[in-house]
């Protein structure tokens, strides 16, 4: 009878033996009902390893004609559960919301919608929304009798709401949640308690006590990708990147053996790679290795273009690199002596990459534009506000010194104007100042650049703690130098020579001239 | 700064002194990018200012390209003003190239720009010029003192310090090389130019935290879930009448089942049961069945069922609604008659008896059957009349048979 069909596939599915379910599926077939070909798709799904994510979201999105509204949410929250393992959180914030809305009518012991307020909320946490708080507190009261049965979906929750409890900076109440996590938890290395305890104690700069959390679940195989990773957190908050890179590299490679074994539900899914390695390309620009860090930063974009933050660090891999080969040029001027004669000629090595390669300045330029208008972007829609200014602001800066380096003072001044009138951080303006003023020296107004100097006063920087303060300081009053000297009102230098004299260039064979060039100072005079 | 294709290209442009000057700036801009637009700017601006530019009309498209980057901003804003204004101020250069460089500062019209270098050249030639009120212009427009000199550093071009040393002539398009290749040009302090420090972000940003928490997939719980309570009411169907709120909910689910689907949840055998306890529900069935192919399984059950009022009355619901094949009547009917004999009990087998007369009669004055199907060999139905003609009804069968029967009645 096809009622036992049906219960066999279920049985066959929490087992998680696909292939009887997948067998049981096709008994049921006959039925034309459209919920078992739904069935049928999300079991093929996850036994071949969840690495077809985009198929079966086409798949879920193609169901137009779906007589019942609950196989309609339900193939909802898969999808939206599709969207969030591939970090595209706000196309799954977008699916997610009027399921939870429409699941608050709800019985209260109804496990479907406590699994929607769950991943509403994890969703909330994981785009910074401070309204992931307000969810976890509805479903507290809703599904008290829920949470007070079934310890599994409590530390769950408790571990979520301890989390969003820190990212609202509030120590105490994730403290709580740690504690509720104590007691329902019947092993104490369990790997939620253990990374919500790691990661409220970083927040206080607690380290040791982090490191000894965490170090709890150091041993358990299946758990190995979170721990790396979750270890990795710990050392970047330590400023110590290279560390961090290590178990950072740790984590990929465990996940690599584990879908190697065939453990189709490795813990950290495929999807989560792309966060992981751009986490690593952050830990290699910090530690100075700016071309590994491009290619990782290069491999995060496939699974998030949308990040501004991400084209930003891009945009920094190259100047810094461009900027590490401008000053070893520098130190290694090369001296050509050309022909024999009393003049030795210097010529300036040059830095600047053709345009054809990878981390081309003019690649650096598209970077840090993009980055500036996914900011201006996000800001119009409000999200993230405190982060998007500060990237923004970021972007800006960045964007006056590669724009100066690739000749286009233009667009530097706008930027750099733009961010002296939005930035309150002394050393942001310094520096701000600094690229305006040499871009309005180059288009020849040196008053202005005078005036820009002037305004961005360097008093304020003094009371920064920041170390480079002097150097900034020295920089600054450099630049007003050379921007004064522009407008030194004394001839020191006459554009055409009296009559009767020859010019040459420098670099030229030191005597050599042109021949026309001759001839018409000759009859000019 | 420029290598020499590139200048070679700068150069060729600017010696398009018949094309008009909006044409020979569209074409600049379209052959140099954006980003190295000002680059070849200052470079041109080197040339002019060492007068590597030996023709008038060329020289007059590169101070037209100087300053149309810069129309739609104020004449201040225009990098290369300095440039303009030396111009104006140098005793060597033609009446002809002031007067040009001084129109430039009234922000000339669309025709002026429609006009061609060498064009303008004639224009200029017959009219008058007075070029102290063209540097006067261009001073009233930036408001500059008139002695203001621009120091630029020192010139990569120097003096040789022996004129009596040998000079080897150079090639004009060498010295343009040279000048314009990077680092040769004037030597000036260089600005220092610090790279920015990384942003430092907040801590979960650039890194994020793993919670340990995993989120499972929904299975559908509800899967065939319909097909199953129709699969319980009809098996329920078969063995006891519905309650009318089962039989409203049996009906609605039949209907929009599928064919397959009623196919599998109900056999031709089951079909006998359920026409026994419930027979809407299996004139439901049979009518929904009546398009497909094994319609003639489950007509050959009901042919074969048990004789019954129940059994007559689904047969003569359908007959009322779809067109019955005549075949299937016929037997249905024999297998009537055939029952009917074997009774053994004379009150039922009377009962059944007046059943079939009535329902044939019901048959034959609807025009359902056609009377000649009725009449021997084909049908023992007049015999059964005539063997059971004390009950009044198999009677009063015969006389409508016989009465149809005759060219007089309606024959059919």
């Amino acid at each position: 009878m096809s009622s036992s069909e049906v219960e066999s596939a279920l049985i066959a599915f929490q087992a998680r033996d696909y292939d009887e379910c997948l067998s049981c599926l096709d008994r049921l077939s006959h039925s034309k009902d459209s919920k078992v070909e739904s069935n049928r798709w999300l079991v093929e799904y996850l036994r071949d390893g969840q690495v077809n994510t985009k198929d079966y979201i086409l798949q879920l999105r193609s169901i137009e004609t779906e007589p019942s509204e609950e196989a309609k949410q339900i193939n909802k929250y898969n999808e939206a559960l599709l969207l969030f393992q591939v970090s595209d959180v706000s196309g799954a914030e977008k699916i997610i919301q009027p399921l939870y809305t429409s699941s608050t009518t709800r019985k209260a012991c109804d496990r479907w919608s406590f699994s929607v307020g769950l991943l509403y909320g994890d969703i909330l946490i994981r785009s910074r929304d401070e309204q992931a708080m307000q969810i976890f507190k509805e479903m507290e009261d809703r599904f008290s009798v829920l949470l007070g049965s079934d310890s599994n979906l409590a530390l769950n929750f408790h571990a979520l709401k301890g989390h969003a409890h820190l990212q609202l900076g509030e120590y105490e109440d994730a403290q709580e949640e740690y504690q509720k996590m104590e007691k329902r938890s019947d092993r104490g290395n369990d790997i939620r308690m253990a990374s919500l305890g790691a990661r409220i104690e970083t927040q206080k700069k607690q380290y040791d006590l982090a490191l000894e959390h965490l170090s709890k679940c150091e041993g358990k195989d299946k758990e190995r990708g979170i721990f790396c990773h979750n270890m990795g957190c710990i050392h970047h908050s330590m400023g110590k990147h290279h560390t961090s890179l290590w178990y950072l590299t740790q984590s990929i490679q465990n996940e690599t053996e584990e879908s190697n074994k065939g453990e189709k539900e490795a813990n950290m899914k495929e999807n989560r790679r792309g966060e992981v390695i751009v986490s690593v390309g952050y830990q290699l620009l910090m530690t100075g290795k700016y071309e590994k860090a491009f290619t990782c930063l290069m491999e995060g974009l496939r699974y998030n273009l949308r990040s501004s933050r991400l084209w930003l660090r891009l945009a920094e891999c190259i100047s810094l690199h461009h900027h590490t080969k401008y000053v070893q040029s520098k130190e290694a001027a090369s001296y050509k002596r050309v022909r024999e004669s009393d003049e030795k000629v210097i010529l300036l090595g040059t830095t600047e990459t053709s345009a054809g390669e990878p981390m081309s300045l003019a690649f650096a330029s598209k970077c840090v534009c993009n980055s500036i208008y996914l900011s201006d972007t996000f800001a119009k829609e409000g999200r993230d506000a405190v982060i998007t200014k500060g990237v923004l602001r970021a972007s800006l800066l960045l964007s006056g010194y590669i724009h100066l380096c690739s000749h286009q003072p233009n667009l530097s001044l706008e930027h750099c104007k733009r961010l002296l009138s939005i930035s309150n951080d002394p050393q942001e303006r310094c520096l701000a100042a600094i690229y305006a003023a040499e871009s309005l020296c180059l288009l020849n107004r040196p008053n202005e650049a005078i005036q820009v100097l002037k305004e961005s006063s360097v008093e304020k920087m003094k009371e920064d703690i920041r170390t480079n303060t002097r150097e900034i300081e020295s920089q600054y009053l450099y630049s007003l130098a050379m921007a004064s000297s522009h407008l030194v009102k004394r001839r020191m230098y006459r554009r055409r020579y009296p009559s009767g004299t020859e010019r040459m260039p420098l670099c030229c064979p030191p005597i050599s001239v042109s021949s026309e060039a001759i001839k018409r100072e000759r009859e000019s005079n | 700064m420029l290598n020499p294709k590139e200048l070679s290209t700068l150069l060729s442009i600017i010696a398009e002194d018949e094309k008009s000057l909006e044409n020979v700036s569209i074409q600049f801009h379209k052959t140099f990018q954006k980003q190295d637009v000002f680059k070849v700017e200052c470079c041109l601006c080197s040339l002019l200012s060492e007068g590597l530019i030996f023709e008038i009309t060329h020289r007059m498209v590169a101070y037209y390209l100087l300053y149309d980057s810069y129309r739609t901003d104020t004449l201040h804003a225009n990098p290369f003003l300095q440039l303009f204004i030396q111009i104006l101020k140098e005793p060597n250069v033609s009446q002809a190239e002031k007067f040009f460089v001084g129109s430039l500062a009234n922000a000339p019209s669309k025709e002026f720009s429609k006009k061609s270098a060498k064009d303008l050249t004639k224009i200029v030639a017959t009219t008058p010029i007075q070029t102290d009120t063209l540097s006067q212009s261009y001073h009233n427009h930036i408001n500059i003192p008139p002695l203001s000199i621009q120091f630029r550093g020192i010139s990569s071009i120097l003096l040789p310090p022996d004129r009596s040393t040998k000079t080897k002539v150079l090639a004009d398009s060498e010295c343009m090389e040279e000048l314009l290749r990077e680092g040769a040009r004037d030597f000036v302090p260089p600005f220092v130019r610090p790279a920015p420090p990384v942003y430092p972000g907040f801590h979960s940003e650039d890194i994020k935290w793993v919670t340990g928490v995993s989120h499972s997939f929904a299975w559908d719980d509800n899967m065939c879930k319909g097909r199953s309570n129709l699969d319980a009411l009809l098996e329920r169907a078969s063995t006891t009448p519905l309650e009318q709120r089962e039989l409203q909910e049996v009906t609605q689910l039949m209907s929009e089942a599928s064919t397959q689907a009623l196919e599998v949840a109900l056999s031709s055998d089951q079909l006998v049961d359920v026409i026994e306890h419930n027979t809407q529900v299996a004139v439901g069935f049979i009518l929904k069945m009546m398009s497909t192919a094994t319609i003639d399984t489950y007509l050959g059950a009901l042919e074969r069922t048990q004789m019954s009022l129940q059994s007559m009355e689904v047969v003569n619901q359908l007959t009322s609604t779809v067109e019955l094949p005549s075949p299937f009547l016929l037997r249905y009917i024999n297998n009537c008659i055939d029952q009917c004999q074997r009774y053994k009990d004379k009150f039922t087998q009377q009962r059944m008896v007046r059943l079939v007369c009535v329902f044939i009669s019901c048959l034959v004055r609807n025009k359902i059957i056609q009377v000649k199907d009725l009449t021997p060999p084909s049908s023992s139905v007049q015999s059964f009349c005539i063997e059971h003609s004390k009950i009044r009804e198999a009677a009063s069968l015969f006389r409508l048979l016989k009465n149809l029967e005759t060219p007089n009645g309606n024959g059919i």
